[in-house]
Protein backbone atom coordinates (compact mmCIF):
# COMPACT_ATOMS: atom_id res chain seq x y z
CA UNK A 1 0.00 0.00 0.00
CA UNK A 2 0.91 3.26 -0.48
CA UNK A 3 0.53 4.80 2.66
CA UNK A 4 2.49 1.96 4.24
CA UNK A 5 5.94 2.84 1.40
CA UNK A 6 5.76 6.33 2.09
CA UNK A 7 8.14 6.95 5.30
CA UNK A 8 11.03 4.36 3.23
CA UNK A 9 12.19 6.94 0.32
CA UNK A 10 11.43 10.48 2.00
CA UNK A 11 13.47 13.10 3.47
CA UNK A 12 13.45 15.42 6.33
CA UNK A 13 15.14 18.35 7.03
CA UNK A 14 18.13 18.65 9.82
CA UNK A 15 18.96 22.16 12.17
CA UNK A 16 21.74 24.05 10.79
CA UNK A 17 22.28 27.49 12.64
CA UNK A 18 21.68 30.73 10.99
CA UNK A 19 24.44 33.39 10.43
CA UNK A 20 22.20 35.67 8.16
CA UNK A 21 22.07 38.22 11.05
CA UNK A 22 25.26 40.63 9.23
CA UNK A 23 25.46 44.25 9.00
CA UNK A 24 26.85 45.91 6.84
CA UNK A 25 29.98 48.23 7.30
CA UNK A 26 32.42 50.58 5.85
CA UNK A 27 35.24 52.16 7.78
CA UNK A 28 33.83 50.19 10.85
CA UNK A 29 30.25 52.50 10.74
CA UNK A 30 26.95 50.56 10.47
CA UNK A 31 24.82 51.42 7.62
CA UNK A 32 21.80 52.68 8.30
CA UNK A 33 19.08 52.20 5.38
CA UNK A 34 16.00 53.56 6.50
CA UNK A 35 13.99 51.29 3.40
CA UNK A 36 11.25 49.06 5.81
CA UNK A 37 13.24 46.38 3.87
CA UNK A 38 14.27 44.14 7.08
CA UNK A 39 13.30 40.89 6.89
CA UNK A 40 10.65 39.95 9.42
CA UNK A 41 11.01 36.45 10.67
CA UNK A 42 10.99 34.33 13.85
CA UNK A 43 14.63 35.64 14.92
CA UNK A 44 13.47 39.43 14.01
CA UNK A 45 9.98 40.02 14.46
CA UNK A 46 7.93 42.66 13.95
CA UNK A 47 5.41 44.98 16.29
CA UNK A 48 2.09 45.97 15.50
CA UNK A 49 0.63 48.18 18.55
CA UNK A 50 -2.96 49.18 18.45
CA UNK A 51 -4.26 52.16 20.39
CA UNK A 52 -7.94 52.14 21.13
CA UNK A 53 -10.40 54.84 22.34
CA UNK A 54 -12.49 53.99 24.81
CA UNK A 55 -14.11 57.00 25.20
CA UNK A 56 -17.75 57.69 26.21
CA UNK A 57 -18.09 58.87 22.59
CA UNK A 58 -17.42 55.61 20.87
CA UNK A 59 -20.63 54.33 21.80
CA UNK A 60 -22.34 56.51 19.48
CA UNK A 61 -23.27 55.26 15.90
CA UNK A 62 -20.46 54.76 13.22
CA UNK A 63 -21.71 57.06 10.02
CA UNK A 64 -23.95 54.27 8.18
CA UNK A 65 -24.06 51.82 10.76
CA UNK A 66 -25.93 50.27 12.68
CA UNK A 67 -23.46 49.74 15.71
CA UNK A 68 -21.39 51.74 17.68
CA UNK A 69 -18.09 52.92 17.12
CA UNK A 70 -16.49 50.87 20.13
CA UNK A 71 -18.35 47.58 18.46
CA UNK A 72 -17.05 48.50 15.08
CA UNK A 73 -13.86 49.27 16.41
CA UNK A 74 -13.19 46.39 18.55
CA UNK A 75 -14.39 44.37 15.45
CA UNK A 76 -11.87 45.55 13.31
CA UNK A 77 -9.27 45.42 15.20
CA UNK A 78 -9.93 41.60 16.66
CA UNK A 79 -10.46 40.77 12.29
CA UNK A 80 -6.84 42.51 12.39
CA UNK A 81 -5.27 40.21 14.95
CA UNK A 82 -7.28 36.83 12.88
CA UNK A 83 -5.65 37.94 9.71
CA UNK A 84 -2.30 38.49 10.85
CA UNK A 85 -2.51 34.74 12.57
CA UNK A 86 -3.53 33.33 9.31
CA UNK A 87 -0.82 34.99 7.61
CA UNK A 88 1.37 33.32 10.29
CA UNK A 89 0.33 29.87 10.69
CA UNK A 90 1.72 27.28 9.08
CA UNK A 91 2.27 23.27 9.35
CA UNK A 92 3.11 23.10 13.02
CA UNK A 93 1.25 25.95 14.31
CA UNK A 94 1.64 29.62 14.19
CA UNK A 95 5.13 31.29 13.60
CA UNK A 96 5.88 34.26 15.74
CA UNK A 97 6.18 36.77 13.09
CA UNK A 98 4.47 39.44 14.73
CA UNK A 99 4.26 40.78 18.19
CA UNK A 100 1.28 42.47 19.35
CA UNK A 101 0.21 44.85 22.01
CA UNK A 102 -2.73 47.12 22.57
CA UNK A 103 -3.31 49.94 24.46
CA UNK A 104 -6.98 51.00 25.75
CA UNK A 105 -7.60 54.56 26.74
CA UNK A 106 -10.95 56.01 28.49
CA UNK A 107 -12.53 53.12 29.66
CA UNK A 108 -11.28 54.73 33.39
CA UNK A 109 -10.46 57.97 34.23
CA UNK A 110 -7.40 59.73 32.68
CA UNK A 111 -6.40 55.76 32.04
CA UNK A 112 -4.45 54.03 29.53
CA UNK A 113 -3.57 50.57 30.20
CA UNK A 114 -2.86 47.32 28.29
CA UNK A 115 -5.58 45.30 27.15
CA UNK A 116 -4.26 41.81 27.31
CA UNK A 117 -4.19 40.22 31.10
CA UNK A 118 -1.44 40.46 32.93
CA UNK A 119 0.99 41.53 29.45
CA UNK A 120 1.87 44.35 27.55
CA UNK A 121 3.79 43.13 24.01
CA UNK A 122 3.19 39.49 23.75
CA UNK A 123 4.16 36.70 20.38
CA UNK A 124 1.51 36.53 17.82
CA UNK A 125 0.86 32.61 18.71
CA UNK A 126 0.18 34.05 22.20
CA UNK A 127 -2.95 35.66 20.73
CA UNK A 128 -3.88 32.83 18.59
CA UNK A 129 -3.75 30.54 21.84
CA UNK A 130 -5.55 32.86 23.96
CA UNK A 131 -8.88 34.53 22.68
CA UNK A 132 -11.19 34.94 25.25
CA UNK A 133 -13.91 33.49 23.35
CA UNK A 134 -14.27 31.63 20.01
CA UNK A 135 -17.67 32.23 17.62
CA UNK A 136 -18.63 29.68 15.60
CA UNK A 137 -19.90 30.50 12.16
CA UNK A 138 -21.30 28.30 9.65
CA UNK A 139 -20.12 29.44 6.40
CA UNK A 140 -21.18 27.98 2.47
CA UNK A 141 -17.92 27.30 0.33
CA UNK A 142 -18.13 26.06 -2.81
CA UNK A 143 -15.55 23.29 -3.94
CA UNK A 144 -13.62 22.57 -7.38
CA UNK A 145 -16.69 20.85 -8.25
CA UNK A 146 -19.31 23.17 -7.75
CA UNK A 147 -20.69 21.94 -4.95
CA UNK A 148 -22.03 24.21 -1.43
CA UNK A 149 -20.59 22.67 1.34
CA UNK A 150 -21.48 23.60 5.00
CA UNK A 151 -18.59 24.25 7.10
CA UNK A 152 -18.57 25.61 10.65
CA UNK A 153 -15.43 27.95 10.71
CA UNK A 154 -14.35 29.74 14.23
CA UNK A 155 -13.81 33.09 14.58
CA UNK A 156 -11.59 33.94 18.11
CA UNK A 157 -12.58 36.75 20.07
CA UNK A 158 -9.91 39.16 22.07
CA UNK A 159 -11.89 42.03 22.82
CA UNK A 160 -14.94 43.44 23.48
CA UNK A 161 -16.11 47.01 22.94
CA UNK A 162 -16.09 49.23 25.84
CA UNK A 163 -17.15 53.33 25.72
CA UNK A 164 -16.96 54.92 29.37
CA UNK A 165 -15.09 57.66 30.16
CA UNK A 166 -13.09 60.70 28.94
CA UNK A 167 -10.04 60.71 26.41
CA UNK A 168 -6.64 60.22 27.95
CA UNK A 169 -4.82 60.30 24.33
CA UNK A 170 -1.31 61.67 25.26
CA UNK A 171 -1.03 58.81 27.86
CA UNK A 172 -1.81 56.30 25.51
CA UNK A 173 1.13 57.39 23.47
CA UNK A 174 3.50 58.22 26.01
CA UNK A 175 2.65 54.80 27.57
CA UNK A 176 2.98 53.08 24.12
CA UNK A 177 6.50 55.13 23.83
CA UNK A 178 7.82 52.98 27.04
CA UNK A 179 6.47 49.87 25.41
CA UNK A 180 8.27 50.92 22.12
CA UNK A 181 11.58 51.83 24.42
CA UNK A 182 12.19 48.64 25.64
CA UNK A 183 10.89 46.77 22.34
CA UNK A 184 13.35 48.08 20.32
CA UNK A 185 15.93 47.90 23.24
CA UNK A 186 15.72 44.17 21.76
CA UNK A 187 15.27 44.72 18.24
CA UNK A 188 17.25 47.35 17.26
CA UNK A 189 17.71 45.40 13.42
CA UNK A 190 14.10 44.43 13.42
CA UNK A 191 11.09 45.56 10.75
CA UNK A 192 10.09 49.36 12.68
CA UNK A 193 7.30 49.28 14.61
CA UNK A 194 3.60 49.88 13.94
CA UNK A 195 1.79 51.76 15.78
CA UNK A 196 -2.33 52.32 14.82
CA UNK A 197 -4.21 54.78 16.99
CA UNK A 198 -8.34 54.65 16.45
CA UNK A 199 -10.21 57.42 17.93
CA UNK A 200 -13.15 59.45 17.32
CA UNK A 201 -12.14 62.90 18.67
CA UNK A 202 -9.22 65.09 20.10
CA UNK A 203 -7.28 64.19 23.49
CA UNK A 204 -8.76 65.42 26.95
CA UNK A 205 -5.01 64.93 28.63
CA UNK A 206 -3.08 67.63 26.74
CA UNK A 207 -1.65 68.22 23.05
CA UNK A 208 -1.17 65.06 21.50
CA UNK A 209 1.69 66.27 18.84
CA UNK A 210 4.61 66.70 21.00
CA UNK A 211 4.07 62.66 22.46
CA UNK A 212 3.44 61.41 19.25
CA UNK A 213 6.59 63.54 17.75
CA UNK A 214 8.06 61.60 20.70
CA UNK A 215 7.44 58.09 19.59
CA UNK A 216 7.99 58.88 15.63
CA UNK A 217 11.02 59.94 16.43
CA UNK A 218 12.14 55.95 17.58
CA UNK A 219 13.59 54.18 15.25
CA UNK A 220 15.39 50.81 14.60
CA UNK A 221 18.27 50.40 11.62
CA UNK A 222 15.22 49.70 8.74
CA UNK A 223 13.66 53.34 9.65
CA UNK A 224 11.33 55.23 11.90
CA UNK A 225 8.53 53.92 14.04
CA UNK A 226 5.07 54.61 12.22
CA UNK A 227 2.23 56.35 13.44
CA UNK A 228 -0.91 56.11 11.49
CA UNK A 229 -3.90 57.69 12.87
CA UNK A 230 -7.68 56.51 11.76
CA UNK A 231 -10.71 58.67 13.23
CA UNK A 232 -14.02 57.81 13.22
CA UNK A 233 -16.61 59.78 12.14
CA UNK A 234 -20.26 60.01 13.08
CA UNK A 235 -21.35 61.98 10.37
CA UNK A 236 -22.07 61.16 7.02
CA UNK A 237 -22.09 64.62 5.14
CA UNK A 238 -18.29 64.25 4.46
CA UNK A 239 -16.47 62.03 2.85
CA UNK A 240 -14.22 59.82 3.95
CA UNK A 241 -10.21 61.50 3.43
CA UNK A 242 -7.49 58.47 3.00
CA UNK A 243 -4.10 58.79 3.07
CA UNK A 244 -4.41 62.77 2.52
CA UNK A 245 -0.90 64.54 1.67
CA UNK A 246 -1.78 67.73 2.56
CA UNK A 247 -3.75 69.59 5.56
CA UNK A 248 -5.84 71.53 2.68
CA UNK A 249 -7.57 68.40 2.07
CA UNK A 250 -9.13 68.11 5.06
CA UNK A 251 -12.19 70.48 6.05
CA UNK A 252 -11.04 73.89 7.72
CA UNK A 253 -13.47 73.74 10.82
CA UNK A 254 -11.95 70.07 11.75
CA UNK A 255 -9.27 71.74 14.17
CA UNK A 256 -8.95 67.82 15.70
CA UNK A 257 -8.13 66.25 12.01
CA UNK A 258 -5.34 68.67 11.40
CA UNK A 259 -3.98 67.60 14.53
CA UNK A 260 -4.18 63.71 14.22
CA UNK A 261 -3.03 64.14 10.46
CA UNK A 262 -0.14 66.26 11.72
CA UNK A 263 0.82 63.26 14.41
CA UNK A 264 0.33 60.80 11.44
CA UNK A 265 3.81 59.09 9.66
CA UNK A 266 4.51 60.03 6.04
CA UNK A 267 3.65 56.69 4.19
CA UNK A 268 6.77 54.73 3.68
CA UNK A 269 6.94 53.59 -0.10
CA UNK A 270 6.12 49.82 0.60
CA UNK A 271 2.57 51.36 2.25
CA UNK A 272 2.15 53.40 -0.90
CA UNK A 273 2.40 50.30 -3.06
CA UNK A 274 0.08 48.25 -1.11
CA UNK A 275 -2.08 51.56 -1.09
CA UNK A 276 -1.54 51.89 -5.02
CA UNK A 277 -2.55 47.84 -5.58
CA UNK A 278 -6.03 48.54 -3.46
CA UNK A 279 -6.44 51.34 -6.19
CA UNK A 280 -6.01 54.36 -4.30
CA UNK A 281 -4.47 57.75 -5.51
CA UNK A 282 -1.54 58.10 -3.21
CA UNK A 283 0.12 61.35 -3.64
CA UNK A 284 4.24 62.52 -2.56
CA UNK A 285 3.68 63.44 1.03
CA UNK A 286 0.63 61.25 2.06
CA UNK A 287 0.13 60.40 5.27
CA UNK A 288 -0.94 57.31 7.94
CA UNK A 289 -4.37 59.17 8.29
CA UNK A 290 -8.00 58.60 7.47
CA UNK A 291 -10.03 61.38 8.22
CA UNK A 292 -14.09 60.33 8.77
CA UNK A 293 -13.37 57.20 8.70
CA UNK A 294 -16.78 54.62 8.19
CA UNK A 295 -15.97 51.13 8.03
CA UNK A 296 -14.71 50.28 5.08
CA UNK A 297 -12.01 53.14 5.13
CA UNK A 298 -11.22 51.87 8.82
CA UNK A 299 -10.86 48.34 7.55
CA UNK A 300 -8.60 49.29 4.67
CA UNK A 301 -6.32 51.53 7.01
CA UNK A 302 -5.69 48.61 9.20
CA UNK A 303 -5.39 45.72 6.35
CA UNK A 304 -2.82 48.28 4.71
CA UNK A 305 -1.36 48.64 8.10
CA UNK A 306 -0.35 45.22 8.98
CA UNK A 307 -0.18 44.28 4.85
CA UNK A 308 3.52 45.77 3.81
CA UNK A 309 4.93 44.40 6.86
CA UNK A 310 3.98 40.78 5.92
CA UNK A 311 5.63 41.06 2.59
CA UNK A 312 8.75 41.17 4.52
CA UNK A 313 7.84 37.76 5.98
CA UNK A 314 11.10 35.09 5.66
CA UNK B 1 22.65 3.76 -12.06
CA UNK B 2 23.77 5.50 -9.16
CA UNK B 3 22.47 7.94 -7.03
CA UNK B 4 23.57 10.69 -4.07
CA UNK B 5 21.27 12.67 -2.33
CA UNK B 6 21.39 16.17 -0.40
CA UNK B 7 19.15 18.42 1.46
CA UNK B 8 18.94 21.07 3.74
CA UNK B 9 16.01 23.01 5.77
CA UNK B 10 15.97 26.57 5.46
CA UNK B 11 18.71 27.87 7.53
CA UNK B 12 17.42 29.10 10.81
CA UNK B 13 14.36 26.71 10.13
CA UNK B 14 14.02 23.71 12.57
CA UNK B 15 14.42 20.11 10.27
CA UNK B 16 10.35 19.26 10.86
CA UNK B 17 9.88 22.79 8.82
CA UNK B 18 10.92 21.41 6.01
CA UNK B 19 8.38 21.30 2.87
CA UNK B 20 10.51 19.51 0.02
CA UNK B 21 10.11 16.31 -0.84
CA UNK B 22 12.14 13.73 -2.85
CA UNK B 23 11.30 10.03 -3.66
CA UNK B 24 13.17 7.09 -5.71
CA UNK B 25 12.91 3.80 -6.62
CA UNK B 26 16.29 2.73 -8.72
CA UNK B 27 15.05 -0.27 -9.81
CA UNK B 28 11.97 1.19 -11.28
CA UNK B 29 13.63 3.98 -12.86
CA UNK B 30 11.16 6.59 -11.60
CA UNK B 31 12.75 9.74 -9.54
CA UNK B 32 10.24 12.45 -8.26
CA UNK B 33 11.03 15.62 -6.41
CA UNK B 34 8.53 18.41 -4.89
CA UNK B 35 8.45 21.70 -3.29
CA UNK B 36 5.70 22.37 -0.72
CA UNK B 37 4.31 26.03 -0.90
CA UNK B 38 5.17 27.84 2.08
CA UNK B 39 2.21 29.84 2.14
CA UNK B 40 -0.10 27.11 2.43
CA UNK B 41 -0.93 24.07 5.53
CA UNK B 42 0.34 21.12 4.97
CA UNK B 43 2.20 21.64 2.15
CA UNK B 44 4.77 19.14 3.32
CA UNK B 45 3.00 16.45 3.25
CA UNK B 46 1.57 17.33 0.05
CA UNK B 47 4.77 17.22 -1.55
CA UNK B 48 5.47 13.91 -0.17
CA UNK B 49 2.51 12.64 -1.40
CA UNK B 50 2.94 13.84 -5.42
CA UNK B 51 6.39 12.41 -4.93
CA UNK B 52 5.39 8.98 -3.30
CA UNK B 53 2.28 8.32 -5.17
CA UNK B 54 4.64 9.12 -8.97
CA UNK B 55 7.39 6.55 -7.72
CA UNK B 56 4.77 3.52 -6.21
CA UNK B 57 2.35 4.24 -9.05
CA UNK B 58 2.47 2.04 -12.38
CA UNK B 59 2.28 5.24 -14.49
CA UNK B 60 3.99 5.41 -17.37
CA UNK B 61 5.56 8.89 -18.56
CA UNK B 62 6.40 7.11 -22.22
CA UNK B 63 2.60 6.26 -22.80
CA UNK B 64 -0.41 8.73 -23.39
CA UNK B 65 -0.09 11.79 -21.00
CA UNK B 66 -2.90 12.67 -21.33
CA UNK B 67 -4.68 12.73 -17.73
CA UNK B 68 -1.79 11.49 -15.85
CA UNK B 69 -1.96 14.45 -13.44
CA UNK B 70 -5.68 13.68 -13.30
CA UNK B 71 -5.04 10.38 -12.02
CA UNK B 72 -1.70 11.78 -9.94
CA UNK B 73 -3.20 14.33 -8.22
CA UNK B 74 -6.48 12.19 -7.11
CA UNK B 75 -4.25 9.57 -5.49
CA UNK B 76 -2.16 12.34 -3.57
CA UNK B 77 -5.34 13.89 -2.26
CA UNK B 78 -6.81 10.27 -1.07
CA UNK B 79 -3.28 10.24 0.74
CA UNK B 80 -2.57 13.85 2.04
CA UNK B 81 -6.13 14.01 2.95
CA UNK B 82 -5.84 10.78 5.55
CA UNK B 83 -2.73 12.30 6.95
CA UNK B 84 -4.20 15.18 8.51
CA UNK B 85 -6.04 14.73 11.82
CA UNK B 86 -8.83 17.33 10.42
CA UNK B 87 -10.84 16.96 13.36
CA UNK B 88 -7.92 17.74 16.14
CA UNK B 89 -6.70 20.96 14.44
CA UNK B 90 -6.67 24.40 16.59
CA UNK B 91 -8.86 27.15 15.02
CA UNK B 92 -6.00 28.71 13.31
CA UNK B 93 -5.23 25.69 11.21
CA UNK B 94 -8.64 24.01 10.71
CA UNK B 95 -9.72 27.33 9.42
CA UNK B 96 -6.59 27.60 6.96
CA UNK B 97 -6.28 24.09 6.12
CA UNK B 98 -9.88 24.10 4.24
CA UNK B 99 -8.04 26.21 1.49
CA UNK B 100 -5.52 23.18 0.78
CA UNK B 101 -2.16 22.88 -0.21
CA UNK B 102 0.38 23.93 -2.99
CA UNK B 103 3.62 22.15 -4.44
CA UNK B 104 5.51 21.88 -7.50
CA UNK B 105 6.08 19.08 -9.05
CA UNK B 106 8.86 16.99 -11.31
CA UNK B 107 8.58 13.15 -12.17
CA UNK B 108 11.67 11.59 -14.19
CA UNK B 109 11.57 8.14 -15.62
CA UNK B 110 14.30 6.33 -17.04
CA UNK B 111 14.29 3.37 -18.83
CA UNK B 112 16.53 1.40 -21.71
CA UNK B 113 14.90 0.76 -25.21
CA UNK B 114 16.95 -1.33 -27.08
CA UNK B 115 20.03 -0.68 -25.67
CA UNK B 116 20.08 2.99 -24.66
CA UNK B 117 19.04 4.98 -22.11
CA UNK B 118 15.55 7.15 -22.58
CA UNK B 119 14.31 9.66 -20.54
CA UNK B 120 11.01 11.15 -19.66
CA UNK B 121 10.00 13.95 -17.12
CA UNK B 122 7.25 16.15 -16.52
CA UNK B 123 6.78 19.23 -14.67
CA UNK B 124 4.51 21.57 -12.97
CA UNK B 125 6.36 25.20 -11.45
CA UNK B 126 10.09 25.71 -10.75
CA UNK B 127 11.71 22.78 -9.50
CA UNK B 128 14.32 21.77 -12.32
CA UNK B 129 15.72 18.69 -13.99
CA UNK B 130 19.51 19.43 -15.53
CA UNK B 131 21.27 17.20 -18.24
CA UNK B 132 25.20 17.55 -17.57
CA UNK B 133 27.78 16.52 -20.46
CA UNK B 134 30.70 16.32 -18.15
CA UNK B 135 30.58 19.16 -16.09
CA UNK B 136 28.87 21.55 -18.38
CA UNK B 137 25.34 21.83 -18.25
CA UNK B 138 23.69 20.13 -21.52
CA UNK B 139 20.06 20.90 -20.84
CA UNK B 140 17.96 21.73 -18.27
CA UNK B 141 13.98 21.54 -17.91
CA UNK B 142 11.74 23.77 -17.36
CA UNK B 143 13.73 26.66 -16.49
CA UNK B 144 16.03 27.87 -18.81
CA UNK B 145 18.11 30.88 -17.22
CA UNK B 146 17.98 31.73 -13.42
CA UNK B 147 16.09 34.98 -14.60
CA UNK B 148 12.83 32.95 -15.02
CA UNK B 149 12.75 31.79 -11.22
CA UNK B 150 10.30 34.33 -9.49
CA UNK B 151 8.09 33.99 -6.44
CA UNK B 152 4.68 32.75 -8.09
CA UNK B 153 5.65 29.35 -9.45
CA UNK B 154 3.10 26.79 -11.18
CA UNK B 155 2.15 24.73 -8.46
CA UNK B 156 -0.09 22.03 -8.14
CA UNK B 157 -3.30 22.12 -5.83
CA UNK B 158 -4.32 19.17 -3.48
CA UNK B 159 -8.07 20.68 -3.59
CA UNK B 160 -10.04 21.73 -0.89
CA UNK B 161 -9.91 20.09 2.92
CA UNK B 162 -12.08 18.63 5.18
CA UNK B 163 -15.40 19.20 5.14
CA UNK B 164 -15.07 19.37 1.56
CA UNK B 165 -15.13 15.76 0.89
CA UNK B 166 -11.87 13.29 -0.16
CA UNK B 167 -13.43 12.06 -2.96
CA UNK B 168 -13.53 15.52 -4.96
CA UNK B 169 -12.28 15.83 -8.00
CA UNK B 170 -9.65 18.34 -8.64
CA UNK B 171 -8.80 20.48 -11.54
CA UNK B 172 -6.21 19.01 -13.35
CA UNK B 173 -3.19 21.22 -13.86
CA UNK B 174 -1.71 21.89 -17.10
CA UNK B 175 2.28 20.07 -17.25
CA UNK B 176 5.02 20.76 -19.71
CA UNK B 177 6.87 17.66 -20.92
CA UNK B 178 10.65 16.73 -21.76
CA UNK B 179 12.15 13.85 -23.12
CA UNK B 180 15.28 12.40 -24.76
CA UNK B 181 18.27 10.06 -24.62
CA UNK B 182 21.17 9.83 -22.16
CA UNK B 183 24.48 9.08 -22.35
CA UNK B 184 27.09 6.90 -20.45
CA UNK B 185 29.26 10.18 -19.41
CA UNK B 186 25.94 11.99 -18.93
CA UNK B 187 24.47 12.84 -15.45
CA UNK B 188 21.05 14.17 -13.99
CA UNK B 189 20.88 16.50 -11.37
CA UNK B 190 17.39 16.87 -9.87
CA UNK B 191 16.59 20.24 -7.94
CA UNK B 192 14.13 22.54 -5.90
CA UNK B 193 13.98 25.99 -7.05
CA UNK B 194 16.98 27.44 -4.57
CA UNK B 195 19.59 24.83 -5.47
CA UNK B 196 18.80 24.84 -8.91
CA UNK B 197 18.94 28.87 -9.62
CA UNK B 198 22.45 28.44 -8.01
CA UNK B 199 23.67 25.72 -10.53
CA UNK B 200 22.50 27.94 -13.20
CA UNK B 201 24.12 30.76 -11.68
CA UNK B 202 27.57 29.40 -10.55
CA UNK B 203 27.80 26.29 -12.86
CA UNK B 204 31.21 25.71 -12.87
CA UNK B 205 31.96 25.78 -9.05
CA UNK B 206 28.17 23.81 -8.46
CA UNK B 207 29.20 20.85 -10.91
CA UNK B 208 32.88 20.63 -9.55
CA UNK B 209 31.21 20.22 -5.75
CA UNK B 210 29.07 17.92 -7.19
CA UNK B 211 30.81 15.70 -9.08
CA UNK B 212 34.07 15.83 -7.31
CA UNK B 213 32.93 16.57 -3.37
CA UNK B 214 29.30 15.77 -2.57
CA UNK B 215 30.07 15.33 0.48
CA UNK B 216 31.37 18.30 1.41
CA UNK B 217 27.51 19.67 0.38
CA UNK B 218 26.98 19.64 3.98
CA UNK B 219 29.23 22.19 5.16
CA UNK B 220 29.55 24.37 1.89
CA UNK B 221 25.83 24.59 1.20
CA UNK B 222 25.33 26.61 4.44
CA UNK B 223 28.04 28.82 3.78
CA UNK B 224 27.09 29.81 0.85
CA UNK B 225 23.28 30.45 1.86
CA UNK B 226 25.30 32.82 4.73
CA UNK B 227 27.18 34.60 1.61
CA UNK B 228 24.24 35.19 0.18
CA UNK B 229 25.21 33.09 -2.90
CA UNK B 230 22.53 30.89 -2.40
CA UNK B 231 18.66 31.63 -1.66
CA UNK B 232 17.78 31.10 1.91
CA UNK B 233 15.11 27.99 1.33
CA UNK B 234 14.59 24.62 1.67
CA UNK B 235 17.66 22.76 -0.62
CA UNK B 236 17.11 19.62 -2.33
CA UNK B 237 19.24 17.68 -4.46
CA UNK B 238 19.75 14.59 -6.40
CA UNK B 239 22.60 13.19 -8.49
CA UNK B 240 21.71 10.71 -10.77
CA UNK B 241 25.02 8.52 -12.56
CA UNK B 242 24.81 5.90 -14.98
CA UNK B 243 26.91 3.26 -14.87
CA UNK B 244 26.72 -0.45 -16.62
Amino acid sequence: MLVDSLSSFCFKGKIINSNANAKHSINGNVLQCMTYSAEISRRKPGLFLFLLDQSRSMSHKLAGQQTSKAREATDAINRQIYEIIYRCTKTEGVRDYFEIGIIGYGSKTDTAESLLPNATIVPISKMAENPIRIEKTTKRITDSEGEEVETEMEFPVWFEPVANFNTPMVKALKLAKEWCTEWLHEHSDSYPPVVINISDGAATDGDPIPAAEDLKSMSTSDGNLLLWNCHLSESKQDDAVIFPSDEDQLPKTDKFSRELFRMSSLLPEPFQDVAAERGLEIKNGARGYVFNAGLDELLELLDIGTRAPTENLH
Amino acid sequence: MKIQNFHLSKLGNPSKEYEDSLSFDLKKGRFAIADGASGSTFSDIWARSLTETFVNSRIDLFGDTNGIMGQMVSTSRDYWYDNINWKALPWFLKNKSISGSYSTFLALQIKKVTGRLKFKSISVGDSCMFILEGNKIKNSFPIKVPEEFGNNPKLIWSGQGSPVKKSLKVPEPELLEFSGGLEKNETVILATDAAAKWIMEATEYAMNLFLNDFQSLDSKIPKLINEGKIKNDDFTVSLLEFTD
